[in-house]
């Protein structure tokens, strides 16, 4: 069986911007080890890698060939109302290039 | 006269013959909301719920329009415009959306009436009403506190069954709605995958989201679908087929083909459940449908759980990497764009969705997708041609919607067995398929509700809604809050 150590569990945490205190780290480990046995049960499903994967119930048909139409949803100064942070009309962050 | 605990139609009919108006109920229901004790509202929306009533009050009554005045409730991942919609996380806690979602607009249009936001497991990620940012959310019928509501739609069965409210909306991934109704007795729907626009909800795995609701009764169930189904083009995963008329159901069920899988029925141990399950199944049989036992393959069966947590968790990490704390929601401060991202998503999200994060990221991660995302992906085309080859031969498939009555808030901590988990989590099936599926109440059990669940063929919700008709008149279990008891 699978293990994994803290500093692995960190660094997938890391991966999606998040850090695991120290008190969360059991539960990650435990919900770890369920994962691998989740796997383990899969496995054992016959013919299971002959199998095609589904991504969908089913297709269905969409609106993505219609045409253009020019339609205002939402204004700017609407978007900035939920802003953490704004300037000059614009999402402000720390400077990226120092 | 309390006007808190009418279903929709009775409501409709009390305003209709003048005996009430919206202006009164709606302050009925406030003051009801008020004084619960159960932890289920996320924000009230009482002001302009009032001025909607008001208005109402001094217009005349729509004949035709039976959601007309009609006091509603809200899960909080359903977006609404200038009300502020935290999808039970705190990273939302200050997020005012810019729109209604879809079904919130259109049950505007028809001039009901949004009453408040209702609590839900943190970003609809759970099954037990207990890990929303707001803390616990009750059972209504356990005054003692100790048994769980159910999730991820907490508060909307906890409000309904609570007697406050005739309907609320909810959203279903693996089972969100008719798991909690079946803890609270009411009829919760997840329609067919597509039918009901997704426009506006906060999304967790999109494969298989659904927005449905929960009521009293069957009819009101009837009546909301059909005034929420249809084509939305702001939603291109939304379905194009023509709605059915779903009103027009009468609960015959003669020649009805039910299929009952074998090897989920026979994991029943509560034996109150097992005999009402078994007399229910004689009482269709009386009425004229035909009940076939099936048999899936057991090791199918047993990876519908991991299925289901491998593929959400996995899309859930992906559909919340834009809650960053940029644009929208609780940043934190930071010296860099990194530190921001970072300290927001550390300190905005709670613990048990952090471990689903990172365990979909590393099903997610290339050296392990084909291992772990990808067979989870197989193992879901496999089940699904499964349960559509039974409802190839079969209307629709009949089994009990959860082990028992609603379980402790706190567990005693002993390892499930695969049966037992099999029974708790079977309802996921219909997600996999994008099936309908209701679920209706069948007994009580020490004046606890359990329920019962049909999953049908995608698309026929009015046969499942018939048949749902059927065993409603059956068991009399109409109408059940807590107070009627």
């Amino acid at each position: 069986m699978k293990i994994i150590d803290k500093k692995s569990l960190q660094e997938l945490a890391n991966d999606i911007y998040l850090d695991i205190k120290e008190e969360e780290m059991e539960d990650l480990s435990n919900g770890f080890n369920m994962l691998l046995k989740h796997v383990d049960q899969l496995s054992l499903i016959k013919d299971i890698d002959k199998q095609e994967v589904m991504i969908f119930p089913f297709n269905v048909e969409t609106t993505s060939l219609r045409e253009d139409v020019v339609t205002l949803t939402s204004s700017k100064e609407e978007v900035l109302l939920n802003a953490p942070s704004e300037y000059a009309g614009q999402f402000k962050l720390p400077k990226v290039v120092k | 006269m309390d006007y808190t605990l009418k279903n929709i139609e009775q409501l409709h009919k009390a305003y209709l013959e003048k005996e009430t108006s919206p202006l009164v109920v709606v302050k009925q229901m406030i003051a009801k909301l008020e004084a619960n004790k159960d932890n289920l509202m996320e924000a009230d929306m009482f002001a302009s719920a009032l001025d909607m009533a008001e208005k109402l009050s001094k217009e005349e009554v729509e004949k035709d329009n039976l959601l007309w005045g009609v006091p509603f409730l809200i899960k909080d991942n359903l977006s609404t415009k200038g009300t502020i919609t935290t999808g039970g996380s705190n990273i939302l806690a200050n997020f005012v959306p810019l729109y209604d979602a879809n079904v919130v607009e259109k049950l505007k249009k028809l001039k009901a009436i949004p009453l408040a936001k209702t609590t839900l497991d943190e970003l609809g990620m759970g099954g037990s009403g207990t890990t929303g940012h707001k803390g616990v959310t009750y059972n209504p019928y356990d005054e003692s506190h100790l048994r769980q509501v159910g999730g991820s739609s907490a508060g909307s069965a906890a409000g309904v069954s609570a007697g406050i409210v005739p309907f609320a909306l909810g959203s279903d991934t693996g089972d969100s709605i008719r798991k909690p109704a079946s803890y609270t007795g009411l009829v919760g729907l997840k329609p067919t995958w597509s039918r009901i626009s997704r426009y506006g909800l906060f999304p967790f795995s999109i494969s298989l989201d659904t927005v449905g609701f929960f009521s009293r009764n069957v009819k009101d169930a009837a009546l909301l679908l059909s005034v929420l189904a249809g084509h939305d083009e702001k939603d291109n995963t939304s379905s194009k087929q023509k709605v059915d008329d779903y009103l027009n159901i009468d609960g015959s069920i003669k020649g009805v083909k039910v299929a009952v899988i074998r090897q989920i029925s026979q994991t029943i141990k509560d034996s109150h459940l097992k005999a009402a399950f078994d007399k229910s199944i004689n009482s269709l049989k009386e009425q004229g449908a035909i009940i076939n036992f099936v048999d899936v393959d057991i090791n199918l069966l047993y990876g519908i759980h991991p299925t289901y947590f491998i593929i959400s968790s996995a899309e859930a990490t992906s559909n919340n990497a834009s809650l960053d704390g940029v644009n929208f929601g609780n940043a934190a401060k930071g010296d860099s764009y990194i530190d921001i991202v970072k300290a927001t998503r550390t300190n905005g999200f709670g613990k048990s969705i952090k471990t689903r994060f990172v365990l979909g990221s590393y099903s997610l991660k290339k050296a392990n997708q084909e291992e772990v995302f990808r067979r989870a992906q197989k193992a879901r085309g496999m089940i699904v041609r499964a349960i559509n080859q039974v409802l190839e031969e079969n209307d629709v498939i009949y089994l009990p919607a959860a082990p028992s009555i609603a379980p402790f808030i706190v567990s005693d901590g002993k390892e499930s067995t695969k049966d037992e988990i099999l029974l708790d989590n079977h309802l996921a099936i219909a997600n996999f398929a994008g099936l309908p599926s209701i679920t209706i109440p069948l007994t009580l059990k020490d004046k606890m509700p359990i329920g019962v669940n049909f999953t049908g063929r995608a698309f026929e919700e009015k046969v499942l809604l018939n048949i749902a008709l059927a065993l409603e008149k059956t068991t009399g279990l109409k109408d059940l809050t807590k107070e009627t008891l």
